[in-house]
């Protein structure tokens, strides 16, 4: 239910492209719920013109990022859909389409336009007669065979090439063939020999993010298996080398914007459900915990299967809630004794079952766990709760599980919102960290003053430098956190890479301990290693670990570390974003002054050396490492 | 003008980048500014997504004006041409 027509969108749309138009964020969210792809390639024809800022406003500060487009055909068809997709993930794209076929030139030429450009990202396109030899011969598959092994090895020598001389990331895909070059053998078992010689091609393309941390394959050939679309439009193939069907482009798209948004740290992280006609059929408070439908039958089956499947989100790091309007009591009796739930109670991080409207629970669930609205994702069956939310919380997601109950589980994941680029340790162990945080908060109600809390609580910090088994973490810390994050300086994995090696910069990364349980890299300091002065180049540490005094531990950490270099100032930047609010006072309450009258840049001397360690906190590894 | 022909001025426009109101069935898409065989296809695709229709890519590209393309898609989808004008 999109809250604007689309002919209202697209004159509101064309109304930005004026000199001195205001913001007009009401576009942002109407541009997110787009669901057919001729409206969203009519929006993107039109956002060419149009400075991302004002279609989102400046209270939702998005994501900037340069993204290359090269390719071994026409890729026209596809840049107003992926400007669509982009901004309806969070980014401010600045994007470059290079000329038709022009790939292998983009990538192996280092003085190329694509090159000039410095992208953050490249898409790199590709299509089945790109990697076929011009004319083969259908009765020596062997020779195609040899042929296609060498052109996927050498997209991938100028892919990887491109990666290390840029520090680009790049995303390739698997290659689907057309059912032309299939039918093109009329014998089974030679059509067997070109598929066996198609997946080894393919499957050189996808060892290729084995070799480095910056490249990326998606895997196009399933996704298109899985839609109701051709291939390819001969005529627009034809005509002008368009080797994908306007459907192609749009899946493409969408799973390139949703890879965009993992890389920049804009993934969702919690999953809150609904319980009713969402996690089982029937209705809790009307049919009794025994009377809903959950089990191996049809629909029972089709619940189960949502179930199954969040479940396994969580085991890769989404966190789960409840939100339902039930009495606590018969949905606790479910998820204890229903012998066919796959969830549990201990599988959620919280659950609000009340009579409460949905929006305020979402956002008690928020507090409760410290997590930003943005970072939610709410999955309901009713159209008036999600149209609610939509309404009323415009930053979380919202999936809406309408419709025959066996499409539910494959609408949850279709979305795309919880992707990323890599699992961490971290993601495995997230739920029970969390929990833990639950009660630690209902420890702190007990305890009746804060500081007898943070005392029982036994706290230890562990501060230890960052090496290259901590890159994939440190680079997640610095995508991934809003809130305390003083510069928002976020470097790629090879940056970090560079940057744990180097003499002149260091990495510092922290784990906290308490009585509970352990957090291992909850946060990361990088600096700059001067002798006479250290720089803070960026402090970020995770939104579970706020309110105890942690920062200020590992603060002082790096005084001693510094002055026991025989530095003499520390020195910090903080500039203030929309969301990092967390950060702002840091440094002032830490004893810095402000420099000049930027009010951005902090100083503090090391003589004599400050104490900032808290009391209640333990810091071990203060000799150990450096 | 005609149902269809207003559908199909809506469906220009935004490829053309015009408003819709600025065309009529003699506009010729020879005299839309940066008008392209790119954008020939684009409209196209749009045509197709929304009405019954798959077009023959050679008639579809010696269309001149709006009118012969109403006409066009008319007559993909199975009704006398249209003409009232």
């Amino acid at each position: 239910m999109n809250p604007i027509p689309l002919a209202d969108l697209l004159t509101r749309l064309r109304r930005l492209r004026t000199d001195g138009a205001a913001p007009d964020p009401q576009l942002w969210p109407a541009i997110r719920e787009l669901t057919g792809m001729v409206e969203r390639a009519k929006v993107g024809g039109l956002l060419a013109g149009v400075p991302a800022r004002l279609v989102a406003g400046d209270s939702r500060p998005l994501r900037p990022l340069r993204v290359g487009l090269t390719g071994t055909f026409t890729a026209d068809g596809l840049l107003p859909l992926l400007r669509t997709a982009l901004l309806a993930a969070g980014i401010d794209a600045e994007i470059q389409l290079t000329g038709y076929g022009r790939l292998m030139l983009d990538l192996g030429d280092p003085a190329s336009p694509l090159a000039d450009f410095a992208p953050d990202v490249v898409l790199c396109l590709l299509h089945d007669e790109a990697l076929l030899p011009d004319d083969w011969d259908p009765t020596d598959l062997a020779a195609l065979d040899q042929h296609l092994t060498a052109a996927a090895a050498e997209i991938g020598e100028l892919t990887l090439g491109f990666a290390a001389r840029t520090g680009a990331t790049m995303l390739l895909h698997t290659v689907p063939l057309s059912a032309l070059e299939y039918r093109t053998l009329v014998a089974q078992r030679s059509r067997a020999a070109l598929g066996r010689a198609w997946r080894r091609a393919n499957l050189a393309l996808l060892d290729l993010p084995d070799r480095s941390p910056q490249v990326h394959v998606l895997d196009l050939e399933t996704l298109v298996a899985n839609q109701p679309v051709a291939l390819r439009d001969e005529r627009r193939y034809r005509f002008a080398r368009m080797a994908w069907s306007p459907g192609v482009e749009d899946l493409y798209a969408t799973e390139a914007a949703a890879f965009c948004r993992a890389l920049t740290g804009l993934s969702r992280k919690v999953l809150v459900l609904d319980l009713d006609q969402t996690l089982w059929g029937g209705v809790i408070g009307d049919d009794g915990p025994t009377g809903i439908e959950l089990g191996s039958l049809y629909p029972g089956n089709a619940y189960l299967e949502v179930q199954r499947r969040a479940k396994k989100l969580r085991q890769q790091g989404v966190l789960l809630a409840v939100c339902s309007k039930n009495s606590p009591e018969p949905v606790a009796r479910v998820f204890a004794e229903h012998p066919a739930m796959v969830l549990r109670a201990e599988d959620f991080v919280a659950q609000a079952v009340n009579w409460s409207p949905k929006d305020g629970n979402l956002r008690e669930l928020g507090h409760r766990l410290n997590l930003s609205l943005d970072s939610m994702v709410f999955f309901d069956d009713s159209a008036f709760e999600c149209e609610l939310v939509r309404q009323s919380l415009p930053d979380v997601r919202v999936v809406h599980a309408d419709g025959d109950p066996a499409d539910h589980a494959a609408r949850l994941l279709g979305s795309g919102l919880f992707d990323v680029v890599q699992l961490t340790d971290t993601d495995l162990e997230r739920t029970g960290r969390y929990r833990a945080e639950v009660q630690r908060r209902a420890g702190l109600a007990e305890a009746g003053s804060t500081r007898a809390f943070l005392e029982s609580l036994q706290l230890r910090v562990r501060i230890r430098r960052a090496d290259s088994y901590s890159v994939p973490r440190v680079h997640q810390l610095l995508q991934r956190t809003n809130q305390f994050n003083t510069t928002n300086l976020r470097w790629t994995e090879a940056q970090i890479e560079e940057a744990v090696a180097s003499d002149d910069r260091m990495v510092l990364v922290f784990d906290v301990a308490d009585r509970l349980g352990s957090e291992d890299t909850v946060g990361v300091v990088l600096l700059t290693v001067a002798p006479a002065q250290w720089t803070i180049d960026n402090f970020v540490m995770s939104c579970r670990v706020f309110s105890r005094g942690i920062e200020f531990a590992v603060l002082h950490g790096v005084v001693e570390r510094a002055s026991r270099h025989g530095a003499s100032r520390l020195v910090a930047d903080l500039i203030p974003t929309a969301r990092n609010a967390p950060a702002v006072t840091f440094y002032r309450e830490a004893g810095f002054t402000p420099v000049a009258e930027s009010g951005q840049t902090y100083d503090l001397a090391l003589e004599p050396l400050p104490r900032l360690l808290p009391a209640w906190i333990d810091l071990e590894g203060e000799t150990a490492d450096v | 003008m005609s149902d269809l022909t207003t559908q199909i001025t809506e469906m220009i426009a935004p490829v053309a980048d015009l408003d819709p109101s600025s065309l009529n069935p003699e506009s010729r898409f020879e005299d839309i500014d940066d008008w392209s065989s790119l954008k020939a296809l684009s409209l196209m695709v749009n045509v197709e997504q929304d009405l019954p229709v798959k077009l023959d890519l050679r008639r579809f590209m010696s269309v001149r004006t709006v009118g012969e393309l109403v006409d066009l898609i008319a007559e993909g989808l199975g009704h006398a041409a249209e003409t009232e004008r």
